[in-house]
């Protein structure tokens, strides 16, 4: 390590992380203590190890170089590929669902995993290219990388977590390349499928604004100035997908749809899956200004908030700490965020930029849909907060990345 | 700058690019924040109240309601201890395993707990009563479970007793739960869901002076619903008992004369104080138990109490209506002596047994007649034709128009609800009813001795005998004596009301209640039943015609007669003779209120009562009530 690696460390990247990490442990701390709940500490002594070990791994991963880590790349996919296939056959879960391995004590859930290595292997791959992304054919090996994982994890059945590949892919696509208008057409398909499902049953609504959303589509394609055989490949892929919505919907397992459906209107679902949202939200909302104090939640205490120490973590913090407590540990996870992008701007590097942009991303991307979650601006996904959420496999893997971040920016010098 | 291997288009771009994901970032990151600031500025205070909502929950606690006290202290009604189970507000609560677990250890019905766990799932405050008197073996069976029954509240509740079942029943009313449409009247008054409040008689009337102030205390719960601790340590409110009412019943004389009652079928006693209108006695056989009322009875039993071909729920002694019989001869007499149609001294008749009117002839109870028969012995005897004759010479529109300024035809104004006014047949009543001349004038002779469509409730019997030994003067009949607050301290007492004055003079007065002392004193007199040793007793017997069976005995009475303090009406149905079966009741009633110990057992009476069938007759035959107008004038 030589002295401009060392004036290159971003020591408040640390800093903050390691903030976010005890506030973690503090509230989840404060989770476990309910009235209702007996003794969890065990819950906030795992979770204090687990911290330990993330940061452990957050400094060894300071010193894999970028060249390693790529070289590591399609290796590295293909054991997250391996175990995401592995944990549908032996793995485990809350009611049916199969997304943990357990290994005694230990849970591993292998999609924090495959998250990481397709940052790896797209990064590598867009790095890589030496033609500009400029038709909507060049998209289809990025996407490829992207949806088999995103495929395997669904099946599980994880949907937020899915959803998280496909969400990855878009800024590096940007950061790799891609022109803003070929984005946009990547996104007419999803589009597409979800005006087509049947949001509100029996009315012919959802159809009428498909329609009007594939004839606004087919008269873009005709003044954009793409290949014709392009315009009629990403026309007749939003053809299929809307098509295929309704199918989809119906093979989605009961409980996701009523998530969906509940996320829309929560009161009529009060009694089921909409309990968890409104409850949540009366916690945030009665936090107030201050929040009830520490320890004082009184949604938390009796156990009216549901997955407290895990998804819903943002909303004991808002319930005890209010507005100013919310806008604290957002401001934090904005921070990491916004510095993350603005060193991806000045590595040189072409690889750990796209490595950096796709960890911030994630890193972004994670924390609004779980906010989004406890606000009700998002249907329930089952997404944990980075940092904050008790949960071994998230933390290990985020610190991980922080830790490759941390080494870049050490080596932005370094082309 | 030059060449970057970052980015084809350099390091321009990039920069661009980065910037342009801050961007991004910060928005969406805005976005959050704005509907942050929503939910927790905006909307905090909305957000607070609900989650205290959601832990602590409000209870009522129910204030001990007001004892009910006789006129010299003896407890009518109060309150014991019981257990109840209610339902509280819980999310978590599975409601089809609950009613399943619940309805099977209650043994109750399971649509009726299903019900009950809805009502307590959407009601807003406090919880939802489920049982209101537990036995103790329910109890424990759900204790045991208690783990399975989230928001199962088993509480110390106090139940209405009436410490001696029935007695007074009918004067007293019962209590219940309120109902739906009472709860909308009564909120305004601070009711709620599941208090109890008095359905009829005193308990009604007086409810919200016996009922006091219920208190709230709030809890703490958790989402499955263990109830967890009291929120903030302590009651929140206590709650203040209700006032103490006592009324002007005297226990030993209504015990006295309910005892006499339970001998017959059914019937009725209402006694009053004539120089106040303090009610004394207000009985009214048969009478449902008011404590099992009072726990709350399922639907067969109650669909049975009023189905009943005995009509347990009928308080005969204000809703019930009869001819009164010869009782009402004494209206007659002194409304004749006010218009001078008789002297009562000089005026005779002889009665043969039957008096001829028109091609009609209507019979004397006493077959072989009274003989020779002026004023007074028409009334100590009794003698029908005496008063047939009495009465032709009266005719309808004057002797009802005596009746009715009497004060019979219109509710006395007792102060418990329900009260009918009877009837008083005018002229005018048999135009609407017949039609225009289409009645004959004839049926005031049925009328001068207290039959046909002339209809008094027992109360208005001892009213309207009330005023004659109180000087003329008639008191408004009540139960209500004076309120006392739960300490003692009198907050209330009943002033006696003057309703009306009897429209006869002095010595009208004066003649009927000697004649009335006759009835029972003198040697031939058709009540000498009712005499009490030591004191002087007046009475009038009857008999009450009754189309749909046997004749009701009717006996009015007052006692002592130099200085009364009790007037009576005892009516028993279908018992046939008043001198015979009702006097004996008044008598016993008249010891009771007096105080009287019988000195020896009764000697046997000397002769058996003459009187049997003393009503009138149509000679004519048919059916007797409202018939004999269209036989023509």
């Amino acid at each position: 390590m030589d002295r401009r690696q060392l004036r290159d460390f971003d020591l408040p990247v640390l800093v903050v992380t390691t903030a976010l990490v005890a506030i973690g442990i503090v509230m989840i701390y404060s989770a476990t203590h309910g009235d209702w709940a007996g003794d969890l500490s065990v819950v906030v002594r795992k979770q204090i190890i687990w911290a330990a070990l993330g940061l452990a791994v957050l400094t060894a991963a300071m010193f894999v170089s970028q060249d390693t880590l790529e070289g590591l790349a399609p290796i590295l996919y293909g054991v997250a590929l391996s175990l995401l296939i592995a944990v549908l056959v032996i793995g485990v879960g809350k009611g049916g669902e199969r997304r943990w391995f357990e290994l005694g004590p230990l849970r591993l859930q292998p999609s924090e995993l495959a998250k990481f290595a397709v940052i790896i292997v797209l990064a590598r791959y867009l790095a890589r290219r030496k033609t500009r992304l400029d038709r909507p054919v060049h998209l289809a090996v990025p996407l490829l990388l992207a949806l088999v994982p995103a495929a395997l994890v669904l099946r599980e059945p994880d949907l937020g977590t899915s959803v998280m590949f496909v969400a990855l892919l878009v800024p590096m696509l940007f950061w790799g390349g891609a022109r803003p208008f070929l984005l946009m057409l990547l996104a007419t398909p999803v589009v597409s499928l979800l005006l087509a499902l049947p949001w509100t049953e029996g009315f012919p609504v959802n159809w009428v604004a498909w329609a009007v959303f594939m004839a606004l589509l087919a008269w873009l394609l005709y003044v954009s100035r793409l290949f014709i055989t392009d315009k009629l490949l990403v026309f007749s892929t939003c053809v299929f997908t809307g098509i295929m919505g309704p199918f989809l919907w119906e093979r989605l397992a009961d409980y996701q749809r009523h998530r969906i459906l509940a996320f829309l209107n929560p009161e009529k679902y009060r009694f089921s899956t909409g309990y968890q949202l409104i409850q949540s939200k009366i916690a945030i909302g009665s936090g107030s200004v201050l929040g009830k104090g520490f320890l004082r939640g009184t949604q938390k205490n009796y156990a009216f908030l549901p997955e407290q120490h895990t998804d819903f973590i943002f909303s004991v913090v808002a319930e005890e700490f209010g507005f100013v407590g919310c806008l604290v540990v957002m401001g934090l996870l904005l921070f990491l965020v916004l510095r993350m992008f603005k060193l991806a701007g000045q590595v040189r590097n072409r690889f750990a930029g796209l490595v950096i942009v796709g960890i911030a991303s994630t890193l972004f991307v994670q924390s609004a849909i779980n906010i989004g979650v406890t606000l009700g601006l998002s249907p329930v996904t089952g997404m944990p907060l980075p940092f904050l959420s008790y949960g071994g496999s998230s933390l290990l893997v985020t610190l991980a990345s922080i830790g490759i971040v941390l080494g870049m920016g050490m080596r932005r010098m370094e082309y | 700058m030059g060449i970057s291997g970052n980015g084809q288009r350099g390091l321009e771009s990039v920069r661009l690019r980065s910037r342009a994901l801050r961007i991004v970032a910060v928005a969406l990151s805005l976005v959050i924040v704005v509907r942050l600031g929503w939910l927790q500025l905006a909307r905090g205070s909305f957000y607070e109240d609900l989650s205290t909502d959601n832990y602590v929950q409000g209870f009522v606690v129910r204030a001990p309601r007001g004892l009910i006290l006789d006129r010299s202290g003896e407890i009518l009604a109060d309150s014991r201890a019981a257990l109840s189970i209610a339902l509280n507000r819980t999310r978590g609560r599975d409601d089809e395993a609950t009613a399943d677990l619940l309805a099977e250890l209650l043994d109750l019905d399971r649509a009726y707990v299903a019900d009950k766990l809805l009502e307590a799932r959407t009601s807003y405050y406090g919880s939802i009563v489920l049982l209101d008197d537990a036995d103790f073996e329910q109890v424990s069976r759900v204790e045991e479970r208690r783990s399975e029954l989230p928001g199962v509240k088993v509480s110390v509740t106090a139940v209405r007793r009436y410490p001696e079942g029935v007695l007074g029943t009918h004067a007293l009313g019962y209590v219940s739960q309120i109902s739906d449409v009472e709860l909308r009247s009564m909120q305004p008054l601070g009711y709620s869901q599941g208090d109890i409040v008095g359905k009829t008689g005193v308990e009604k009337r007086y409810e919200l002076l016996m009922h006091g102030r219920d208190g709230a205390e709030y809890w703490v719960f958790d989402a499955s619903g263990r109830e967890l601790y009291p929120f903030p340590p302590g009651p929140a409110r206590e709650a203040r008992p209700g006032n103490n009412l006592v009324l002007t019943i005297d226990a030993p004389a209504q015990r006295a004369a309910e005892a006499a009652l339970a001998e017959f079928e059914a019937g009725s006693v209402v006694a009053i104080e004539p120089s106040t209108g303090e009610v004394l006695v207000l009985a009214s056989h048969p009478s449902p138990n008011p404590n099992s009322l009072a726990s709350g009875v399922s639907s067969e039993e109650w669909s049975e109490l009023v189905g009943s071909p005995r009509h347990p729920l009928l308080n005969r002694a204000i809703q019930a209506t009869y001819p009164p019989g010869s009782p009402f001869k004494i209206i007659t007499a002194a409304a004749g002596l006010e218009v001078n149609e008789v002297a009562p001294l000089r005026e005779r008749v002889n009665c043969k047994g039957a008096y001829k009117y028109g091609i009609r002839t209507f019979r004397c109870w006493r077959r072989e007649g009274h003989g020779i028969a002026d004023l007074m012995k028409g009334i100590v005897e009794s003698c029908d034709v005496f008063f047939y004759q009495l009465g032709a010479r009266l005719g309808v529109a004057t002797l009802m128009d005596w009746t009715e300024r009497s004060g019979l035809g219109r509710e006395t104004g007792i102060d418990i609800s329900g009260e009918v006014g009877g009837n008083v047949p005018t002229p005018a009543w048999y135009d609407r009813r017949y039609g225009k001349r289409k009645w004959s004038k004839g049926v005031v002779l049925n009328l001068a001795i207290g039959q046909g469509e002339l209809l008094v409730t027992p109360l208005q019997a001892a009213y309207l005998t009330s005023g004659f030994v109180s000087g003329g003067r008639m008191y408004t009949p009540h139960l209500f004596k004076r309120v006392e607050t739960y300490s003692g301290r009198v907050i209330g007492t009943a002033r006696p009301a003057a309703a009306q004055e009897l429209p006869f003079s002095d010595s009208t007065i004066a003649f009927i209640r000697r004649a009335m002392v006759n009835v029972v004193e003198a040697p031939n007199g058709t009540g000498k039943q009712a005499r009490v040793p030591g004191i002087q007793v007046g009475g009038k017997t009857g008999t009450a015609q009754n189309p749909h069976g046997e004749d009701h005995a009717w006996f009015i009475s007052f006692a002592p007669a130099d200085d009364p303090k009790i007037a009576l009406a005892v009516l028993v149905e279908n018992a046939g003779s008043g001198g015979a079966n009702a006097a004996p009741i008044a008598r016993e009633v008249i010891k009771a209120y007096l105080r009287i110990e019988d000195p020896e057992p009764e000697p046997e009476p000397e002769f058996l009562p003459a009187e049997t069938g003393e009503a009138a007759i149509a000679a004519g035959g048919g059916a007797l009530d409202g018939t004999i107008g269209e036989e023509g004038d």
